[in-house]
């Protein structure tokens, strides 16, 4: 079984969008108090259901670019990103000489902007919820996305 | 001779079956499958801020610790070690995010994953690498965020 069938992505997406839905619908529902920013002295085990279910798919999210055999963008690593960028010994290649690079560059303002956007939209709204659906809507459009993705006409024998 | 049939709706239905089967069986083709994972970036970002801005804890972007660079390495690690040391950073981002949800001292534990991180990172130098290479990524691994985040913590 190949770990790039269609289906182990679309259902491995799925399974990630739907953590994040359903953690945005846990704090929309008021079972988490999602008021930002929110620093709490007291110890409240329920902040840890949203926190577990948003770390769990992210750890998909990796996994998803190591079968995808994309490898520099890890997707939830900032660090080594940068470190990779910056000691890349081709740094300096033309522009399409260097796809590596290029995501590499490209994932690190992904992050960036993801991280602007998000901090922004939480702080005008004063709730975590609403980035937390747009979150779970890209993450639902990729999984449609998997869906509708070409085929590999590459056939090993 | 025979006679030919018309589909009924028993027939129909399988084949039906059968091609949604066959188009989730299918492998899908890995070009231009990283301006997905460019999204997943974005929402990696998104969703970070935010749990950061309310809760000053981060749940996604790691610093290294789950960079499977320690997996790939040239090594003659079997594949049971492989597979432990591929979990182990995974179980320990997500322990030592619930552990930072607690109130007491997240910088604190926050600086000892990175401060991990970076021992993980200094002993899996690559070694198809030259010497100046190997010093430059050296140079590059270090960075200032445990001296950031003890010195937020003393304070």
């Amino acid at each position: 079984m190949s770990p790039i069938r269609r289906g182990t992505l679309v259902s491995s997406f799925l399974i990630q969008s739907t953590f994040i839905l359903v953690t945005a619908a846990i704090i929309e529902a008021g079972v988490v108090d999602g008021s930002s920013p929110r620093f709490a002295q007291d110890i409240d085990w329920r902040q840890v259901i949203p926190i577990a279910l948003l770390s769990f798919q992210s750890a998909g999210q990796m996994v998803g670019s190591r079968i995808l055999n994309i490898s520099e963008i890890p997707t939830v690593v900032v660090t080594s990103v940068l470190c990779d960028f910056a000691s890349d010994p081709r740094l300096t290649d033309p522009l399409r000489a260097n796809a590596k690079r290029n995501r590499r560059l490209l994932g690190f303002f992904g992050i960036l902007v993801g991280a602007v956007a998000g901090g922004w939209i939480s702080k005008c709204a004063g709730q975590i919820q609403s980035v937390l659906w747009l979150a779970g809507g890209i993450k639902l459009l990729i999984t449609v996305s998997w869906m509708l993705w070409p085929r590999n006409r590459i056939t090993t024998e | 001779m025979e006679q030919l049939q018309s589909p009924t709706a028993d027939s129909v239905k399988p084949s039906k079956n059968r091609t949604i089967q066959n188009h989730l069986g299918e492998d899908v083709a890995v070009k231009n499958a990283d301006s997905l994972l460019l999204l997943c970036c974005l929402v990696s970002g998104l969703i970070d801020s935010t749990i950061y801005n309310g809760r000053n804890l981060s749940v996604m972007v790691t610093h290294g610790s789950s960079d499977a660079r320690t997996i790939d390495q040239p090594t003659a690690l079997s594949y049971r070690c492989k597979l432990v040391s591929r979990s182990l950073p995974l179980v320990q981002h997500m322990l030592l995010v619930s552990a930072c949800s607690t109130p007491s001292e997240p910088n604190l534990l926050k600086a000892i994953r990175s401060l991990s991180d970076q021992v993980v990172r200094w002993a899996t130098i690559p070694t198809n690498r030259t010497a100046g290479q190997s010093l430059w990524y050296r140079l590059s691994a270090l960075s200032w965020e445990p001296l950031f985040f003890l010195v937020s913590a003393a304070t």
